[in-house]
């Protein structure tokens, strides 16, 4: 029972007009207890599916199965699943233990069992201190914290959080995500988060789907989507990635020897054959003076264009050769400025290993 | 400080209210609404028949007005018309409103044109309507107080509930939709999401509505003029057909009350929406 997902989503497609296709043809399980997110761009359907599994919308094919149960003829108000909105929706008119409350109240529990819930929730949410006030005389970070405790204490299977994070100032955000790991800990339900915030994702959730133009593109735990994204979108997408086109044929034993012009030739593990892009991330790129020997080693000469200095590292994009620039993540390991500096025009060996090169086929 | 300045400021770019022009424009404004309102209101206390020049100050036609069982039942039935007009009319604005906002169905746009036609159509083809209708449809005459003021209040309806449904569906735009997918998430049935969360976000709007069918109500005359038979005068057509005869301060006395009653419920209106809104600010 407990090993079965809480979530199946099969096949499920939602097309607006009879021809938009907002959702095409998704398949996704979200397994009992995790913090599992949707990301992708605006209107990749994330929000869609999401709308989905609360009942907001209807699936034009497919079917949407919540802890066993189909949820094709059931409403909104009769799913175990609560959600959080993007604008947070806490009732104006309504004090704040009010709003926490209003869900028991449609559930007809008796007043003492909701005053109790509606504290616990409040504490849980680090809001006792304020269940008197009302929404106007609080901050955006409080409201959030109402609308979480509104959800949460209705204890669903499920809990749908969209764009939670959206309408926060950047300290308050990192806050809140650390908050809501630790809430989702506390009281182990399972959270479906829609974000477009790549950073978000990789930080909270322990899976993550990424979607575009409606059809997911993978999903996996937020290292292996960094680290091998499965194409060309989830690379880019997923944080800095440099690509070199290129053209690969098959070697044998899991390897493709790829032609790229200003690399020459190089075998790599990979399948992908035909146009291909060499990608590897900025962090993974190293600078000398000196040619490296390593025969396990990819490497290049480029000549220093921009630099940004970030502190801890510098973004630096070298030229070397190709319509774009290859950048590099150099972090700044020492306090010696002069080494750390890179001036335009200065020409260095960019070199990376070749285990950290991927090969992506279109 | 400024008292000790030898040169006042320069006019800067957005003081409006310091440039001569602006304020002479407003106080001739003022000047023409408020100076015949206010002449009629000090010359109902004129101790004179005649009322041109003023003769000294007396409540004698307020007396007078109050003794005055004709002009009495006029304002007991405009006030009568008027509450039943406002009930009704601020119920079937509120539903239309909803459901316009609410819905989507085919017509739509018609509907919401046609609903808009009695703003639009002028009073006097309206009353002149509303009259051959009850002629044609045989309308009985002659009935108990309060029934025979029945045709009026229809008429009154009619054209009074577009304005409400328009003020009303204009505060409902401004309704985030969220909280009513919210309330649904959170259990609530389509009769409670309506109940708990889109009237209380709709009272602004109800209360402006209802007081626009109030005073809408009370003030007609061109419609009420077509439509009220000889027991069913109301204050505005009273005054007309006194006026007819002469300008007396007891005609004065019944405008200013006419005026005292739409300006005290405006207040009321004006402040019971302020304290609302002060409450639905956060509301997005």
């Amino acid at each position: 029972m407990s090993d079965a997902p809480i979530i199946q989503i099969k096949n499920v497609s939602k097309l607006y007009g009879g021809t938009v296709k907002a959702v095409d043809g998704v398949d996704l399980e979200v397994k009992r207890g995790e913090f599992f997110a949707l990301l992708g761009p605006s209107g990749c359907g994330k929000t869609t599916l999401l709308r989905m599994l609360a009942g907001f919308e209807v699936p034009t094919g497919g079917q949407v199965i919540i802890d066993g149960q189909d949820m094709s003829n059931v409403a909104p108000n009769k799913r175990p699943v609560n959600m959080v909105f993007q604008s947070y929706a806490v009732f104006p008119h309504m004090s704040v233990e009010q709003n926490v409350g209003y869900g028991l109240k449609m559930e007809r529990r008796p007043a003492r069992e909701i005053k109790e819930r509606v504290a616990e929730a409040l504490d849980l949410v680090k809001l006792g201190h304020l269940a008197k006030r009302m929404p106007d005389e609080m901050s955006g970070g409080q409201r959030q914290r109402v609308a979480l405790a509104r959800a949460l204490v209705k204890r669903p299977k499920v809990l749908l959080l969209d764009e939670p994070l959206s309408a926060l100032d950047a300290k308050l955000r990192e806050a809140m995500q650390l908050e809501l790991v630790r809430l989702q800990k506390t009281v182990g339900i399972t959270f479906v988060i829609v974000t477009h915030d790549q950073s978000e994702a990789l930080s909270m959730a322990n899976r993550i789907a990424v979607m575009a133009q409606g059809k997911v593109q993978q999903v996996a735990p937020p290292a292996e989507l960094y680290e091998m994204p499965a194409n060309r979108f989830v690379a880019d997408f997923i944080g800095k990635i440099n690509m070199i086109e290129g053209d690969a044929v098959a070697a044998g034993d899991g390897a493709v020897r790829v032609t790229a012009p200003p690399l020459g030739e190089v075998t790599l593990s990979g399948t992908a054959t035909g146009k291909v892009a060499l990608a590897v991330r900025p962090e993974k790129i190293f600078v000398d003076e000196k040619e490296p020997a390593d025969p396990a080693l990819i490497k290049v000469k480029g000549k220093v264009g921009e630099v940004a200095y970030f502190g801890s590292y510098s973004n630096v994009f070298f030229d070397i050769g190709l319509g774009q620039p290859l950048q590099a993540d150099i972090s700044n390991l020492s306090r010696d400025i002069e080494e750390y500096t890179f001036k335009a025009g200065e020409e260095y060996w960019v070199y990376w290993r070749k285990s950290d090169t991927l090969v992506l086929g279109d | 400080m400024s008292i000790f300045r030898r040169n006042p400021d320069p006019i800067g770019p957005l003081d409006y209210a310091r440039r001569f022009w602006l304020r002479a424009i407003v106080a001739v404004t003022l000047f023409f609404l408020y100076a015949p309102i206010i002449g009629l209101m000090a010359f109902s206390f004129n101790d004179s028949r005649r009322n041109v020049v003023w003769r000294g100050f007396t409540t004698d036609y307020y007396v007078k007005f109050w003794n005055n069982d004709s002009l009495m039942l006029a304002f007991a039935n405009s006030l009568t018309i008027a509450l039943m007009t406002t009930v009704v009319s601020t119920i079937l604005g509120a539903l239309t409103a909803y459901v316009l906002w609410r819905y989507r169905f085919p017509g739509k746009a018609v509907y919401e044109g046609g609903m808009a036609l009695p703003i639009v159509i002028p009073e006097i083809c309206m009353g002149v309507a509303m009259m051959v209708f009850f002629a044609r449809i045989g309308w009985p005459a002659g009935l108990p107080w309060p029934i025979n003021l029945g045709s009026i209040t229809i008429a009154h309806i009619a054209f009074a509930f577009p304005f409400a449904a328009i003020v009303i569906r204009a505060r409902l735009e401004s309704f985030n939709r969220e909280l009513s997918e919210c309330a649904r998430d959170l259990g609530a049935s389509e009769y409670r999401v309506f109940r708990d969360v889109v009237v209380p976000h709709m009272k602004p709007g109800l209360i402006a509505g209802a007081l626009l069918a109030f005073t809408l109500s009370l003030d007609d005359f061109v419609i009420t003029f077509f439509t009220a038979g000889p027991d069913t005068v109301t204050f505005p057509v009273k005054i007309y057909s006194m006026v007819r005869f002469s300008v007396t301060p007891e005609v004065n006395a019944a405008s200013t009350v006419l005026i005292l009653v739409t300006l005290v419920v405006t207040a009321v209106a004006l402040w019971v929406q302020n304290r609302n809104n002060m409450i639905g600010k956060s509301a997005h």
